[in-house]
């Protein structure tokens, strides 16, 4: 084995190596940075090139590994410099991006950056160390234990609910009740379609990527386009001083890093565990090692930090059951595995023996490419980050048409469109009601991995050989001890919250003092109650509105068969239950701790209710134009005449033809000539031809 | 509503008891799982025939007539139709009990039991934090880290 490793490191002197690990940066670097664009996709496209023109197999799949490895770090600059998550960087979004709004993005960046290399290179070594004793390990986890490690990560949605606990695990439940719309997995209901086929038989239910750029990204474009002003104050300062200044904080916060890195490489060898899963429960785990959880959901740098490390350090952990066992770890692991079979490459324990040099290969390629992104991060970020002093409108209305397209290119149904909006006008109710939105994405998320897992496994070794695993009841009581710890920590913060605003306002927006609790009211229950006043506040209005959802899940629910019912149905009373508790705390005026969430930023701004009527106008001819000559054009025409329409100054008109163009360029020859997408048809067209 | 020790103490109770009841009910189950074989039978009209092991002939009333999952709201997609053949699960010692897919009588055990393994798993930690043994234990730590 030893011979076959040393094999392996000795192509770090041949060239055809080093061709490949820079084709791979170039290819994916100036990909990766366009949002949406995922490494998957760029893998999809680049895989049949690398297997027909690489014959060596050594230099082909380690090429595939930089591709994988080095887009994590790639990722999180669009969702941190342009406002615009990809599936796996909304933790990076959501702390990264109002960073960049106070002026720190060369310094995030920077800091980022430093944390991705340690972090790959920590998943690396962790890949090289755990592959040749992990099987049992991964081979332990059946149906039934990823289920139990998804509620392990719905737990975490207790941390991830900051003040406001209720508002927090009810989000988490209509994320995972958002995940079971469309056709169920075993059962083949059709759930909450509303009679309408359309609504997840396309994508399968509603997809991840339409919903997460519908519910989280395309609210804060709009919010941010509405602003009318750069990301970035103008007294931000972008130079190499606060990149490295950035990077050094990030190198010194080496024990968190590794401490991050190792949970991403844990949560990385379990398959079935995605992207998106590790990004959330990285963020909570983090934030569950942290005294003062004040800042996160605010701008917090240790936040993104967090994120970014088992991000880049999960690639290593979901090589493992690539490798050892022939399990995709992830999406992307799952081309690796073709082009392993493509090259005549069965995965298992020979990747240890007489294919030790392909695994070594593998392990050097994830480190180096990291650290090479790294530098070249650190070379090219204060060019970027000039990004956040350009008119958000211009951005904004070059991203919207290019999410839209993002969403339509992960499942090529024009459903995905409708879903974006949809989600859309969820996000912004949500965010002008303050109910966090994390915890409804977490939920979203994990709900098919727990309901598909039970069914499964219940399916396959019935009641008793599911839910008697030992392993199978360890985890679950981790799960529910990590919930019970969390809602404590978490209620404790609340309360301080509450006690330091005292008594100058009323944050669930109720107009009486808070009664019942453990304030200052009189002592008794008669007395209390007789102090309790009701009164209907406009917040209540979007609470009623969950209670009837919920109310309503409940009721189709009734509907469906057994299998098809058991999960939405249990939700549905959760819900129902703490929907009622809430709308019943605001009608007496009970004070509700902050949100780890971003607020309308453009509310109460001069000129925000014009700006909205402009944007709306905008974005119907978009969808109009998309409907009847296409995406294409109407991305066109949005990115001419958005920005002068919302700014009505001279930097507009220059801000729109630039953007108008680039999307031109864009559209020509990056999306139709070198990526070959394909546009969603004209939509409308379609309908009248019948 | 403040939390004190006494609830605590009623959930771990509660949660403990649903736990014995679950877990009792669940190796019932279990029992009946293990006795559980597998038979081909055949729709006629409203009921269902088929043969045991040992190749007795038992007819049941059809458990489930839709052939296909029920569409939301709307009934059967399909229904069976005589002459259909279908797999059902029967107890070997009374195959007149007759199901289809898992154990009957799981689902409620496992909610049972794993809705009080969480009661008394909350119940404990909610009990650690109000009794005060929390704040004794850093007291202590506190304490023997001053003296070394």
């Amino acid at each position: 084995m030893l011979a076959d490793f040393a094999d392996g490191i000795a192509y770090l002197g041949n060239s055809g190596y080093w061709f490949g690990f820079l084709a791979a940066i170039a290819i994916t670097v100036p990909i990766a940075l366009i949002p949406g664009i995922s490494a998957t996709l760029v893998m999809a496209i680049t895989i049949p090139f690398i297997i027909v023109s690489i014959e060596d197999p050594v230099i082909g799949l380690a090429m595939l590994a930089t591709l994988t490895g080095i887009d994590n770090t790639l990722d999180s600059i669009p969702a941190i410099l342009l406002g615009m998550p990809g599936g796996a960087t909304q933790v990076t979004f959501l702390e990264g991006n109002q960073l960049a709004q106070r002026g720190e993005a060369a310094h995030t960046l920077g800091a980022v950056y430093a944390v991705s290399a340690l972090g790959g290179v920590v998943g690396a070594i962790a890949l090289a160390v755990i592959i040749p004793v992990i099987s049992p390990f991964v081979l332990a986890f059946g149906f039934a234990e990823i289920a139990a490690m998804a509620m392990f990560g719905v737990a975490m949605v207790a941390a991830l609910s900051g003040g406001a606990m209720i508002k927090g695990i009810f989000a988490g439940v209509f994320g995972i009740l958002l995940s079971t719309v469309g056709p169920a997995g075993v059962s083949l209901d059709l759930r909450y379609t509303f009679g309408q086929e359309w609504i997840g038989i396309g994508t399968g239910g509603l997809p991840l990527i339409a919903t997460s750029i519908g519910v989280f990204a395309l609210p804060e474009i709009i919010d941010l386009t509405m602003t009318r002003k750069p990301l970035a104050p103008k007294d931000a300062v972008i130079d190499y001083s606060e990149i490295f200044k950035g990077a050094r904080y990030g190198m010194s916060r080496w024990p968190v890093t590794i401490r991050q890195a190792l949970f991403g490489v844990f949560l990385g060898a379990v398959p079935g565990i995605g992207s998106g899963v590790v990004d959330w429960m990285s963020y909570a785990f983090g934030i569950f090692w942290t005294k003062d959880k004040s800042q996160f959901g605010k701008g917090s740098l240790d936040g993104v930090l967090f994120a970014e490390a088992a991000q880049n350090a999960k690639e290593g952990g979901q090589a493992v059951p690539t490798l050892a066992l022939g399990i995709p770890g992830g999406r992307a692991w799952a081309f690796i595995i073709v082009a392993m079979l493509a090259y005549g490459i069965a995965p298992g324990q020979r990747m240890l023996t007489e294919h030790a040099d392909i695994t070594i290969m593998i392990v050097l390629s994830l480190g180096l490419g990291n650290l090479a992104v790294t530098m070249l991060g650190l070379g090219f970020t204060r060019q970027m980050a000039r990004l956040t002093k350009i008119p958000y409108p211009v951005l904004g209305f070059l991203i919207i048409p290019i999410s839209l397209l993002a969403a339509f290119q992960d499942t090529r149904d024009i459903s995905a469109i409708s879903i974006v909006l949809g989600g859309a006008v969820l996000g912004l109710l949500m965010k002008r009601y303050r109910w966090p939105r994390p915890p409804l994405l977490i939920g979203f998320i994990l709900g098919p991995i727990i309901e598909n897992n039970i069914i499964n496994s219940v399916g396959r070794y019935d009641w008793v050989g599911t839910f008697t695993r030992p392993l199978f009841i360890a985890l679950f009581l981790i799960a529910v001890f990590t919930a019970a710890m969390f809602t404590k920590f978490m209620n404790r913060a609340e309360t301080e919250t509450l006690s330091s605003i005292g008594g100058e306002g009323n944050l669930s927006g109720g107009a009486v003092p808070p009664a019942g609790g453990s304030g200052d009211g009189p002592a008794g229950l008669v007395p209390r109650v007789r102090q309790m006043r009701w009164s209907f506040t406009s917040n209540q209005v979007f609470t009623g509105g969950a209670v009837v959802i919920m109310a309503y899940v409940i009721w189709e629910a009734t509907s469906f068969s057994f299998f098809g019912r058991w999960f939405p149905m249990g939700l549905g009373l959760t819900g129902l239950t703490l929907a009622s508790i809430q709308f019943i705390r605001e009608g007496l005026g009970t004070k509700t701790g902050d949100i780890m969430d971003i607020g309308i930023r453009s509310q109460g701004m001069q000129g925000a209710r014009t700006a909205g009527a402009i944007f709306l106008a905008l974005l119907t001819m978009m969808l109009v134009m998309a409907g009847t000559i296409g995406l294409q054009w109407g991305a066109v025409a949005i990115a001419f005449l958005g920005p002068p329409a919302m700014m009505q100054n001279r930097t507009g008109v220059i801000g729109g033809l630039i953007a108008g163009v680039l999307i031109l360029v864009l559209n020509a020859l990056f999306f139709n000539y070198l990526l070959a997408v394909f546009w969603p048809d004209p939509f409308i067209l379609d309908f009248f031809r019948g | 509503m403040e939390i004190r020790s006494s609830h605590a103490v009623i959930a771990i109770t509660l949660g403990l008891l649903l736990s014995i009841a679950g877990a009792a009910w669940l190796s019932r189950v279990g029992e009946l799982a293990d006795r559980t074989t597998q038979a081909i039978a055949t729709v006629d009209a409203t009921t269902l025939i088929f043969s045991t092991l040992k190749g007795e002939d038992f007819t049941v009333p059809l458990i489930n007539e839709c052939k296909h999952a029920p569409a939301a709201g709307r009934g059967c997609i399909e229904r069976f139709q005589s002459g259909d053949e279908v797999l059902i699960w029967y107890d070997i010692a009374d195959p007149q009990h007759v199901w289809q897919g898992a154990t009957p009588g799981g689902g409620s055990a496992i909610l049972l039991l794993y809705g009080g393994l969480t009661a008394a798993t909350f119940g404990v930690v909610t009990l650690w934090f109000t009794s005060g043994l929390a704040a004794l234990l850093i007291r202590t730590m506190r304490l023997s880290r001053r003296r070394s």
